[in-house]
């Protein structure tokens, strides 16, 4: 398995109020490897659904997400270059008690295949 | 308006003191994980502790107040990411009003509300001479 983490920083998506600066951090993550692809844990604490923003584009898998605590600026960015084996468009997840959960299978032609004896 | 200040009500005010405090209250001294953010501000009327515990589930957390001594005790119920036991305790100064804390739990985020005590209000009051 070949995941391989980028970039993260780049400002400017909330405006914080003026006695506070806003900060990007790169969220925790954790990485289980399954027979069937992978499963990712981020920590995402104080954060909504609907301030998350996840793409996959071009085997990149992105995240962006702002704290609902707009008094407190926090802004979690993290960029996750996926394995060609991986197949990120089929990519399932669900947000709970502030930890986002991916699961990302593996292409078909990636799966284990039983070889058949003649 | 809200201020973001440090540990204005404990005891313990340096992140020294703080590194004891929690190694005598049994917590490991470098969580397995990274060490959830513990947030204080300030208003008129009360402080506000915010912590983050992402992944902690609301029926896993416990909060006990015993002689000024505010003790957060969390004990997972299965293993997953970021979740690991932890005791964290904090003494209340004598500003805080200890009988009204009121806690809430969203998004993996913790928020407790320490109500100041209200200070008594000095009104004119005139003395009958006898």
């Amino acid at each position: 398995m070949n995941l391989t983490e980028t970039s993260c920083c780049n400002t400017g998506a909330c405006t914080p109020p003026k006695s506070e600066t806003l900060r990007t951090l790169r969220p925790v993550v954790y990485t289980r490897h399954e027979e069937s692809g992978v499963r990712l844990s981020v920590a995402l604490p104080g954060v909504r659904k609907y301030d998350l923003k996840l793409t996959v584009h071009d085997g990149l898998l992105a995240i962006d997400a702002s704290r609902a605590d707009k008094d407190d600026c926090v802004r979690y960015s993290l960029s996750i270059k996926l394995a060609d084996r991986l197949d990120g468009g089929r990519t399932a997840a669900a947000l709970e008690d502030g930890v986002l959960n991916l699961r990302i299978p593996l292409r078909e032609e990636a799966l284990p295949q039983q070889v058949a004896i003649a | 308006m809200n201020r973001l200040i440090h540990y204005p009500t404990f005891a313990s005010r340096s992140a020294f003191d703080r590194l004891f405090e929690r190694a005598l209250a049994g917590s490991p001294l470098v969580s397995r994980d990274h060490p959830p953010r513990e947030r204080i501000k300030e208003s008129d009327s009360a402080y506000q502790l915010a912590i983050d515990l992402p992944g902690i589930r609301k029926n896993e957390l416990k909060l006990d107040l015993k002689e000024r001594q505010l003790t957060l005790t969390v004990t997972p119920t299965d293993e997953r990411p970021f979740v690991a036991p932890e005791t964290r305790t904090w003494t209340l100064g004598s500003e805080v009003d200890a009988s009204a804390l009121s806690a809430c739990h969203d998004l993996g985020v913790l928020r407790i509300e320490l109500p100041k005590i209200k200070p008594t209000v000095n009104e004119p009051l005139t003395i009958e001479i006898q």
